[in-house]
């Protein structure tokens, strides 16, 4: 009885195997299909796998791209967590670098108070795009998938009218907004690579949502709605709430994400349309199986991708787009409740067996 | 041709998890008669008419319809012999017109499109034919549930079925609706239809037809004639009780009274009254058990005290606040705990853990925290304590509860509703398709509460278990109370079931006392 | 004002809002067959930008217009069943299939391309032929209305027709009642025999030809080659005017026609110096603010039975 209960369950494995299933099949389908079409198969690969490793420069991209993923995986873990599919986070992204554009641009306080206004106010510039589909869904029951894409692009047009009408600078193209003060970007950690600041606040942040999430009645209760919204509503929580809260900091961590991004890695405002920055925080938020400690892992794993797979297109005859294939199949894979369920099926058998057996 | 229409011969059937829901059950239908099937919930009805219609797989037995074998034959097939069931929860689609719904599956055409002219000419002379009055115009969505079931009536009749099945039409009709579908069953057996009509409402059942067969915990009891049978007769083989367990209980010591309900009416989302007028109180040290055949309002009355419904009449008074104008939180804050009725949708959520569930009412305690923040540590000690005092077998606190047996999962709402140590405790069903050995424990645990002076409001289907357990019972019938009885030994079991089943009915006064 | 007003009270403007419109009905009538059959639409973006690639390529390969259009039907017929396999039979979360097909269309297309064009942006140096304009006998010579409504692109009348094709099918045949049951009560429509799954792939087989046709539209009528991210979002507009719609082929019609009004205008505005991006807003804000109140009206009134 006593060894039992000390025993883990398999069950977790199982899901964990279902990610590294995922990844490995899509991996191998990666080199099938270069070995396939590729003239120089063995130099593709190489720089596709190993390529990020063989310069700082190329390592720190990686990291580099790591952070705007982090964010929106961030942001996706908390949107989805009462069981909502709020797709918002992809206009929070972009409306959290609006916002902070205008107030980078507008303030004219000292430059390091102006950047930690502006963030915050991207920040809440996103928490009201990620709140209002939330806010549509508790007070009118409205579709949240439908009122989010919908909104997504209210944001982008708004966005760029803000940017184009009051911020554009007239010697760029229309969309790029006036360069920002040296002072006011992110300070660069390392020589030879963009890693900065942003990275630290990006941890703080992962380590804030773990906190929510673990150790917060809060993350306990959104949790609980997104798993059975009666049997919340039963124990006393007001659901209502929860969804719009849980929105709110998913919309914070991705307009902050937004700010940071703009500010880290580049001197003016530039996007031309969405980033998809938001859509990828999908699959970060899957892969960590939406738990944030995981997310670190989860970015590191599609930025070392995507410089991996920059590089080989650079270097062969292979287009990095690639990737997005690989994205694919990795979402399908992982969330194909069919796929290993019969595997999950015998080892639940399994420990009901064991587990009479020793009773 | 046969008198006989329809025979099910000796039919059983085991259940994957060993529950026998048939057992050598035969079921003789005559042609051109209504023949009721009656039993409680959990006698075996639904199992024999899924068995009937190929929904399930019987381990043995022969179905013979008019002389033919249904054996291993398809839903879609058992159509086309000519039965048609009607069941109780409906099978429409609610965006689509009456006649649309009627003709599903089987669409008149006229070239490549539906010969509509022809559906709605086909609805109205059945609907004339049989005194159906439907538009077949109407949206579904927008009829009442009495015309939703004529509508079923007539997709089973379009369908040319010889042998109707209605289960448990009534439930959802108001009386005079009841009473225009029995007019219209009965013009149906002038037709030459047969029916089998599935009920618990021995008035009902007395009222329309012909022969009686009554099922009891899987078993056939017997088969009778409606004419010969008294009211009190049918109860008597309908409302046994299988004494499976005993209890032994101090006598009760009555003290103050705790909750006071005053003239509780509340109508579902259907615009049916499913609670008309109730009153009553619990005192602490009390184990009200409210009895009453399932579908009677026992289930809303309980869930509206806890809050669960918006829209309730009258007062819920719970040591002097009304807990109708107050949240289910702020009505657990008040010391009130609940059972539900359905473990698995309200009870638990299966995919967490066992420390998850039993924490979902306390997560906001000071209890579970160091310097503000949850402390696992403590979550853990407190779930394990209560792994331990109610006997729950797991592998450990982080088990998914999904994967424990009923027995075991009831038992997490129960330690979890127990230990917020509550005044009042609403157990709804609280032994449900549980092994007796849970059941046993839950029972002890409900008389503990009782001994430290706690108040408990106990509802059950289970007469054996509302017997054993409680001090006073009130009995429900049609969402009213049709009996209440201060000292429970002194109302015998048959007695009872004369006040569910509707055949007696104390006066208001003796009731709201 | 006046000069607004010259702008678009012209057939000129009216015509533009016709073909605008074309590639979101399309897509607004590829989503009402999903919803119908009761299966998420959120992947037509991705349907629908891979047939837009399709197209050109069929059409280059087979050096004929209606190769191409076949094509792009065919691939979106497949896309369709592959994401059916996905969700019916791998029990993949429709929505996240969804939007892994889009993710995947926006690769796939790029990767293709470069290897049949020999570039990454565009189809633009293959030589594809396209789906003409036709003028209409004796209406295209009635003043206005001819300018109107003549000389536009094939696939554009098709749309049209099919939108009144699709009012039929659905509202007037056995197979449209049945697609309407199964996606909306599939239980209901199994218990009088109904063969679910049959009718859930027929549904993703017409869903999949109207995203193919969208696809084509764009690349074979609207430009005369595959741009990559072509469909821009159009998918999801075609989602937003189906839900605006409510469901209605007609409804479905007018929202898109509203879509393409804005987006005409945003055009036209642009010329005349007014904030064209928030004018982009307006459709998208309308969607947002009709399907709130739609769906506020229809839970009250659910909560009032």
């Amino acid at each position: 009885m006593k060894a039992i209960a000390k025993k883990r369950s398999k069950l977790g494995l199982v899901e964990a195997l279902r990610t590294c299933v995922a990844v490995g099949v899509s991996l191998l389908l990666v080199c099938i299909v270069v070995f396939i079409i590729s003239a120089t198969p063995g130099a593709a690969l190489f720089d596709f796998l190993i390529g990020p490793l063989t310069s700082l420069r190329r390592f720190g991209n990686v990291i580099e791209a790591c952070v705007p993923l982090m964010f929106t995986g961030l942001s996706v873990i908390l949107l989805q967590r009462a069981g909502l599919f709020n797709l918002a986070m992809e206009g929070a992204f972009f409306i959290g670098s609006v916002a902070a554009t205008a107030f980078a641009l507008t303030l004219g306080l000292p430059d390091k108070l102006n950047l930690i206004v502006a963030l915050i106010m991207a920040s809440l510039a996103g928490a009201i795009v990620c709140g209002i589909p939330a806010l549509l869904k508790v007070k009118c029951n409205a579709n949240v998938l439908v009122t989010s894409l919908m909104l997504n692009y209210v944001c982008l047009y708004f966005g760029m009218w803000i940017i184009v009408d009051f911020f554009a600078d007239p010697g760029m193209s229309s969309n790029y907004s006036y360069a920002f003060p040296e002072g006011m970007l992110l300070t660069k950690l390392f020589p030879k690579t963009r890693i900065n600041t942003g990275i630290l606040i990006c941890a703080a942040c992962i380590f804030l949502v773990w906190l929510l999430l673990n150790k917060t009645s809060f993350g306990y209760k959104v949790t609980m709605v997104g798993k059975n919204e009666r049997m919340a509503r039963y124990s006393g929580m007001n659901i209502g709430q929860l969804i719009i809260g849980s929105s709110l900091i998913g919309g914070v961590l991705a307009g902050l994400g937004g700010g940071v991004d703009l500010f880290g890695m580049y001197p003016r405002f530039q996007y031309s349309g969405l980033p998809g920055y938001g859509w990828d925080g999908i699959l970060i938020a899957i892969v960590a199986r939406h738990k944030a400690q995981y997310v670190p892992f989860a970015a590191l794993f599609l930025a070392y991708l995507r410089i991996g797979a920059d590089i080989m297109s650079r270097n062969n005859d292979i287009p990095s787009e690639m990737i997005k294939i690989i994205q694919a199949i990795v979402i399908v894979l992982i969330s194909a409740q069919a796929i290993l369920s019969n595997y999950r099926r015998s080892i639940v058998v399994q420990e009901a067996k064991e587990y009479e057996q020793e009773v | 041709m046969e008198k006989e229409i329809l025979k099910m011969k000796q039919i059983t059937k085991i259940y994957g998890n060993g529950v026998i829901a048939n057992k050598d059950v035969s079921l003789t239908v005559n042609r051109g008669e209504i023949h009721a099937l009656m039993g409680e919930n959990g006698a075996g009805k639904s199992t024999l008419m899924k068995i009937l219609f190929g929904f399930e797989d019987k381990d043995s037995g022969e179905i013979l319809f008019d002389g033919q074998n249904l054996d291993g034959k398809k839903p879609a097939e058992i159509i086309e012999c000519g039965i048609g069931m009607v069941h109780q929860h409906f099978m429409l689609v609610e965006s689509l017109r009456v006649y649309e719904n009627v003709i599903l599956g089987m669409e008149p055409k006229k070239g490549l499109s539906t010969d509509k002219e022809a559906a709605i000419k086909m609805v109205k002379e059945l609907s004339e034919k049989y005194n159906l009055s439907v538009d077949p115009m109407a949206k579904v969505s927008d009829i009442s549930v009495g015309l939703k079931q004529k509508v079923e009536l007539i997709k089973v009749l379009a369908r040319n079925a010889r042998l109707l099945i209605l289960d448990e039409p009534t439930a959802v009709l108001t009386p005079q609706e009841t009473e225009e579908l029995f007019e219209q069953l009965l013009l149906l057996k002038k037709n030459g239809h047969t029916i089998i009509f599935i009920s618990h409402k021995i008035k009902e059942v007395k009222q329309i037809c012909d022969r009686i067969t009554v099922l009891r915990r899987g078993r056939l009891v017997g088969t009778m004639d409606a004419a010969n049978a008294t009211e009190e007769e049918i109860s008597k083989f309908m409302v046994g009780r299988d004494v499976v367990l005993k209890m032994d209980k101090k006598p009760a010591a009555f003290g103050e009274t705790l909750l006071k309900v005053e003239n509780l009416s509340f109508e579902n989302k259907d615009k049916k009254k499913v609670l008309n007028n109730v009153n009553f109180e619990v005192k602490r040290g009390q184990i009200l058990g409210i009895a009453g055949v399932e579908g009677n309002g026992q289930n809303e009355l309980a869930e509206c005290i806890f809050g669960f419904h918006k829209g309730v009449e009258g007062k819920v008074l719970f040591e002097g606040k009304n807990l109708l104008e107050e949240s289910i939180r702020q009505i657990r804050e008040n010391g009130v705990s609940y059972i539900p009725e359905d473990r698995l949708s309200t009870g638990v959520a299966t995919k967490v853990s066992i420390w998850e569930n039993l924490v979902s009412d306390r997560i906001d305690s000071k209890l579970l925290r160091v310097k503000r923040l949850l402390s696992q540590k403590k979550i853990q000690e407190m779930s394990q304590q209560l792994i331990k005092d109610y006997t729950i077998l797991c592998r450990n606190e982080n088990q998914e509860v999904g994967m424990l047996s009923g027995g075991n999962m009831q038992k997490v709402v129960v330690a979890r509703e127990f230990s917020a140590n509550p005044d009042l405790l609403i157990a709804n069903q609280p032994t449900r398709g549980i092994d007796v050995g849970a059941n046993e424990f839950i029972w002890k645990r409900i008389i503990e509460l009782r001994d430290q002076g706690k108040a408990i409001m106990l509802v059950s289907a289970d007469l054996n278990e509302v017997l054993e357990l409680s001090d006073s019972i009130m009995v429900m019938c049609d969402g009213e109370v049709a009996g209440y009885f201060e000292d429970s030994k002194e109302v015998s079991e048959y007695e009872l079931g004369l006040y569910m089943l509707g055949l007696k009915k104390q006066g208001q006064e003796v009731a709201a006392e | 004002m006046s000069a607004f007003l010259q702008t678009i009270l012209t057939p000129d403007f009216v015509f533009t809002v016709i073909r605008v419109m074309t590639p979101i009905l399309f897509a607004a009538l590829s989503c009402m067959v999903f919803t119908k059959g009761g299966i998420d639409s959120i992947g037509i973006e991705g349907i629908m930008l891979i047939c837009s690639m399709t197209g050109p390529v069929f059409s280059y390969l087979t050096q004929s217009a209606i190769g191409g259009v076949i094509g792009a039907i065919v691939t979106g017929i497949l896309l369709a069943f592959l994401f059916g396999y996905v969700t019916l039979q791998l029990k993949a979360v429709e929505i996240l299939a969804g939007i892994a097909l889009n993710t995947m269309a926006s690769g796939l297309t790029i990767f293709v391309i470069y290897y049949v064009a020999g570039e990454k942006g565009s189809t633009q140096s293959l030589f594809s032929p396209v789906v003409p304009n036709i003028e209409i006998p004796v209406l295209s010579s009635i003043p206005i209305l001819g300018d109107i409504l003549s000389g536009h692109n094939i696939l554009t009348y098709l749309a049209i027709i099919l939108t009144f094709v699709l009012a039929y099918v659905f509202y007037s045949t056995p197979l449209g009642l049945r697609i309407r049951s199964v996606g909306e009560n599939a239980q209901a429509a199994a218990s009088v025999g109904i063969n679910v799954m049959k009718y859930k792939y027929i549904t993703l087989a017409i869903a999949g030809t109207l995203a193919g046709l969208g696809g084509a539209f764009m690349s074979m009528g609207y430009v005369s080659f595959f741009s990559k991210e072509m469909i821009a979002g159009r998918g999801f507009i075609g989602m937003a005017a189906e839900a605006m719609g409510m469901g209605n082929p007609f409804g479905i019609f007018l929202a898109s026609g509203l879509f393409g009004i804005a987006d005409s205008l945003a055009v036209r505005l642009q010329l005349l110096n007014f904030p064209t991006q928030l004018i982009q807003t307006i459709p998208y804000m309308i969607t947002i603010i009709a399907i709130s109140i739609y769906s506020y009206k229809r839970s009250k009134r659910e909560k009032k039975l």
